[in-house]
């Protein structure tokens, strides 16, 4: 159900990003997943200077997809967070697809319908991740790790 | 309105009434409790109500903190003793009045007086329950007598601290007369109008080093959140949520609040957002764990309201006074819901899930059999510092 409300609201670029972070945290089911959440959710908020997913996904829209926009530094932040959301993926594969269309829409994701294409590339590319990297060990240490980078790039 | 704005303040002395004619102090202990829900209620409809409804300087500005603070000492249920019972209602009656002065013709000069007034009842009840009391009731006198002093010298960083104090004394004793305080001091955090960066990251160090005592770590992020934006009320709503339930899922009721600070903090721009940001994700990393003792059964009337108040925080916290910046958060929920419910039909649907009902009712936490030995000489010299710092408070006013 959590995997469901979260794609939903990727998707529909419409929400809270806490809301979205608490979701993520659901799925995580651990304390360093709820901790990662909140720090990946934060830093996203942190760059584009919104809590709305709909800001985030609008931005991506009209400047172009995270990874790509502003310098250096803010583009890593995007990809740090989105790697850091998808190496939460649980052994489960539907949440871990779940996690990872989560993770290309904070690197990938232009509000529907711009930019389709890139958006599904974006998803596709997450969910890759996030499935090939429930099999890493010691992936949850190193998604909180991942995160706090990308807070701190974001700051 | 006005009506039961005068029930919700003056109802406290039907109770102490109730206490002495109750056949047994078991029986006094319980209609107090159920007394205290009654006036939680009443407090619960002014703000609901019209909140600009007044009683001379008393006002309904600040009525949550009536709900809260009558939660809470419903939840106080032990020891069975008719003097704790009491002393329980009178701290959380002044404190109530405290705040109820502060949101209407009042000022912070009241408000503090009364947590001061409130903090040495407290004391007296920590001494006649004897499990540990005293040396939190010391931290709140001392956190009461700072405020008071801060807000008699204009002293903003030091109302913060002080205000950080008596909330880490009052939600250190969840279950006990002691937590009343809780409400009203975070609610004169509030009161300071600079930013104090210091203390605002020695406060969320602690919580974040407190957070296996969830009631206090979240008491004291409102408190900081309240030196950075002023207004952190739905922060401090959690922390009550969680001081009356207890249970570790209760805590995402702080999840609105931290996103109002949050989505605030961002527009201060400091280096200091960054180190508070992993403080916060230290406290969740801690703050995510198993009950350690629930009690089979259905919750308790005050475990009960405290889920439905965390329920309402969580599912429409834009609802909320002041809490104008989460409308995409009930919009969020709204679409997560209906997600929600699609994606649960079709995992009941074509796998084999089951659902199960978790206790929610936790038990109270351990408390050491005694006081140390110097705790009430030191508790005098608390009091003693207190009756300085509002006499300071009073000269303040008088000049």
């Amino acid at each position: 159900m959590a995997a469901a409300a979260a794609v939903a609201l990727v998707l529909l670029s419409e929400g809270h990003l806490l809301v979205l972070g608490v979701f993520v945290a659901v799925i995580a089911a651990t304390p360093a997943g709820a901790a990662t959440a909140f720090l990946a959710t934060t830093a996203v908020l942190l760059r584009w200077g919104s809590p709305s997913l709909a800001a985030v996904g609008g931005g991506q829209a009209v400047l172009g997809p995270a990874l790509v926009v502003g310098d250096t530094v803010a583009a890593g932040s995007a990809v740090l967070a989105a790697l850091a959301i998808a190496l939460l993926a649980p052994r489960p594969v539907v949440l871990a697809l779940a996690l990872g269309v989560v993770a290309g829409a904070v690197a990938v994701g232009p509000e529907i319908p711009h930019d389709l294409g890139i958006r599904i590339v974006g998803a596709a590319a997450g969910a890759a991740v996030a499935v090939g990297a429930r099999w890493l060990p010691a992936r949850q240490p190193a998604a909180a790790a991942l995160a706090a980078l990308a807070l701190v790039a974001a700051a | 309105m006005t009506a039961v704005l005068g029930a919700a303040l003056f109802g406290p002395a039907v109770l102490l009434v109730l206490a002495r004619l109750a056949p047994t102090s078991a029986t006094a202990r319980r209609w107090l409790e159920h007394g205290a829900l009654v006036l939680a209620g009443l407090w619960l409809v002014v703000a609901l109500g019209e909140r600009d409804a007044t009683i001379g300087r008393f006002g309904a500005g600040s009525a949550p903190a009536g709900v809260g603070t009558w939660l809470l000492a419903a939840t106080a249920t032990w020891p069975t003793r008719r003097s704790t019972a009491a002393l329980t209602a009178v701290a959380a009656a002044v404190a109530v009045g405290g705040v109820a002065l502060l949101g209407g013709g009042g000022d912070a000069t009241d408000a503090a007086g009364a947590l001061a007034l409130a903090a040495a009842v407290v004391v007296l009840a920590a001494r006649t329950e004897g499990d540990g009391g005293l040396v939190p009731a010391i931290v709140c006198t001392l956190g009461a007598a700072a405020v008071a002093f801060g807000v008699a010298r204009e002293h903003d960083a030091l109302v913060l601290v002080g205000a950080g104090l008596a909330t880490g004394g009052s939600g250190w004793r969840v279950r006990r007369a002691g937590v009343v305080l809780l409400p009203a001091a975070i609610v004169l955090a509030g009161v300071p109008g600079a930013v104090a960066w210091l203390p605002v990251l020695v406060l969320a160090v602690v919580a974040a080093a407190l957070a296996h005592r969830p009631a206090v770590s979240l008491g004291l992020w409102a408190v900081a959140a309240a030196g950075v934006l002023a207004d952190a009320h739905l922060l401090g709503a959690a922390a009550v949520v969680m001081a009356v339930g207890l249970h570790p899922v209760l805590a995402i009721a702080a999840a609105p609040g931290a996103a109002v600070a949050v989505g605030a903090a961002a527009d201060l721009s400091s280096r200091w957002l960054g180190v508070l940001a992993l403080l916060a994700a230290i406290t969740v990393l801690r703050l995510w764990r198993r009950p350690e003792a629930v009690v089979p059964g259905p919750p308790s009337y005050p475990t009960a309201a405290a889920l439905a108040l965390g329920a309402w925080l969580v599912l429409a916290p834009e609802t909320w006074q002041g809490a104008v910046a989460l409308e995409s958060w009930g919009t969020g929920v709204v679409i997560a819901a209906i997600a929600a419910a699609l994606g649960g039909f079709l995992a009941v649907s074509y796998a084999e899930v089951t659902f199960e009902v978790i206790g929610v009712e936790v038990a109270d936490p351990p408390t050491p059999a005694g006081d140390p030995p110097w705790a009430w000489r030191a508790a005098l010299a608390g009091l003693a510092i207190l009756a300085l710092s509002g006499g300071a408070l009073v000269a303040s006013i008088s000049s």
